[in-house]
């Protein structure tokens, strides 16, 4: 989207102009993809005439900008592809959409999910199934299924998602466009439905890395609103990287072909993180607890769908019961248990020495390596329908968890067959695209 | 059968979540699927602590200063399910 943005930026290309390309191709083909939960044609166009008036043009100016619905924009409902909130209007801005509205980006509307990020395949929505747009029996990947769908059926030229463990990088792979997900802490998540506070980070998809660095570099940074922001410290240039073995286990030849051949230039060192191998059932059990303690907000009280009438507990547990899918409750029920205080100790504290050790083993190998080589995900993308069974769809996601479980940057770069992704230190977002741009031509 | 039919009953108690009898039913076999699947992470041999922190180790604090939220303030008392003088209206205990 670069030559977009320039045209934008040079006033040869007008923001209504832009807008009215993407209004074009969502009328062509969004009947078949399903990209949007909602979206808000008018205000787009409102926005976009007030913006072709403009004289001084902001870093975004004119640029359409679709956002993953578990992301606030005042004035657009806010569903998280779940029931409980429907209707949701939020009462605010996230930081990242004040930031954007800030620079003059569009935003057209809100894209589907899973339901509350709770799966890799967005075929857990409780509204509709976003279809790949390379192939539309196919699913987009998840959760951010909605958002990397609308950047690769052009619906959009930049779109925003979550990753707590491969929401963003999954469906990159899988619809074959760019898909980054930041340092933990790079960028605030204030406006974000959060899944699991020590995991997510919103991130950015984009058809080049150009249009990556550029939305990055505005939504980044310290906020007193998210404890968690930091500015982020680069590390030093080390000039070797590595391709670690374990990413190669159960992964489709074609992929690890298209791989190999890529990175065949950059003179990687083949290389052992042995604790990865518990990487999914860490990230998984850490997952549930968090999920369950977040989710406790929903009560049908103070927004949301409300409950049957009742005494309190009816009222509650009805409103939960009613407009909570099935992996939803899953999710919360496990982490209530493995929380619990009879069990805490067996899964949950387990759990948390599994992560020092993960994150720990890891950093090492990055003191050594700039980067991290392998594939993003072990498959392309199945049949929509095809993983329904839980345990099926959680072993998906083997390779991109591990980045989440140590708060690291990772890209994930399309390819012939599957999709490239780079590893960096948690902290070296900006190097880390340097280098992807590097690997774009 | 780490999750028996009593656990569960706890579970959806505590989470506020009501089951039916067949999501009960499927519920449970899901959760010791899953539990079974991921039990490998107790064969592990750890030493480490418990990592609470991804990142910063100190809590960041900003200024006890009142800000003027009154729009915001306004749409969250106007999305309450049921509301009486701007207060949050629930119903009772037992």
């Amino acid at each position: 989207m670069k030559e977009t943005h320039e045209k934008l930026q040079k006033g040869i290309l007008k923001p209504s102009e832009n807008l009215e390309l993407k209004i074009k191709k969502i009328e062509e083909n969004e009947g078949k993809i399903h990209a949007f939960i909602n979206i808000y044609l008018e205000e787009a166009r409102k926005r976009a005439e007030e913006l072709d008036k403009k004289e001084k043009k902001g870093k975004l100016y004119g640029l359409v900008i679709a956002v993953k619905d578990n992301i606030a924009v005042k004035g657009m409902k806010m569903t998280c592809a779940s029931k409980m909130l429907e209707n949701y209007l939020p009462p605010y801005n996230a930081s990242v959409i004040e930031k954007i509205i800030e620079e003059d980006g569009i935003i057209i509307g809100k894209t589907n999910m899973d339901e509350f990020a709770c799966g890799s395949d967005t075929t857990h929505s409780a509204f509709q199934t976003t279809r790949n747009p390379t192939d539309l029996n196919k699913v987009p990947g998840g959760s951010s299924g909605g958002s990397a769908a609308a950047v690769k059926a052009g619906f959009c030229d930049l779109a925003l998602g979550s990753d707590t463990g491969g929401s963003i990088r999954c469906p990159a792979s899988f619809c074959k466009t760019f898909g980054f997900k930041p340092s933990y802490g790079s960028i605030s998540r204030y406006g974000l439905a959060d899944m699991a506070m020590s995991l997510d980070q919103i991130g950015v998809f984009s058809e080049d890395v150009y249009g990556i660095q550029l939305l990055f570099n505005i939504i980044k940074g310290d906020d007193a609103r998210d404890a968690v922001t930091t500015t982020q410290k680069q590390s030093t240039t080390k000039n070797k990287v590595a391709i670690v073995k374990e990413f190669f286990e159960n992964c489709d030849k074609k992929i690890e072909e298209s791989v190999r051949e890529k990175i065949k230039k950059l003179n990687a060192e083949e290389i052992s993180i042995p604790s990865l191998k518990y990487a999914l059932p860490t990230y998984y059990l850490l997952v549930y607890s968090e999920f369950a303690s977040t989710m406790q907000k929903y009560d049908g009280l103070k927004y949301g769908s409300k409950g049957k009438p009742g005494d309190l507990t009816e009222t509650v547990s009805s409103a939960r019961s009613e407009n909570f899918g099935l992996e939803v409750k899953r999710r919360i029920l496990l982490g209530t248990y493995i929380t619990s205080k009879d069990y805490r100790e067996a899964w949950y504290v387990t759990t948390l020495k599994a992560r020092s050790a993960i994150k720990s083993e890891i950093e090492e190998k990055l003191k050594e390596y700039d980067y991290l080589l392998g594939p993003t995900m072990p498959m392309e993308a199945w049949n929509i329908g095809e993983k329904g069974e839980p345990t099926q769809m959680y072993a998906a996601d083997i390779l991109t968890v591990p980045i989440n479980i140590a708060g690291l940057s990772a890209i994930s770069i399309p390819l012939k067959n599957g999709g490239l992704q780079v590893i960096a230190s948690q902290g070296d977002d900006d190097k880390l695209l340097k280098f992807a741009e590097g690997l774009e031509k | 059968m780490e999750i028996d039919k009593q656990t569960m009953k706890r579970i959806s108690e505590t989470s506020r979540i009501k089951l039916s009898e067949k999501e009960e039913e499927t519920l449970t076999k899901d959760l010791n699927n899953i539990l079974s699947f991921f039990s490998e992470i107790k064969k592990l041999e750890l030493d480490k602590g418990e990592e609470y922190y991804i990142g910063r180790k100190k809590s960041k604090q900003r200024k006890d200063e009142p800000e003027n939220r009154k729009e915001e303030s306004e749409e969250i008392v106007k999305a309450f399910n049921s509301e009486e003088d701007r207060y949050l209206l629930a119903p009772k205990s037992l």
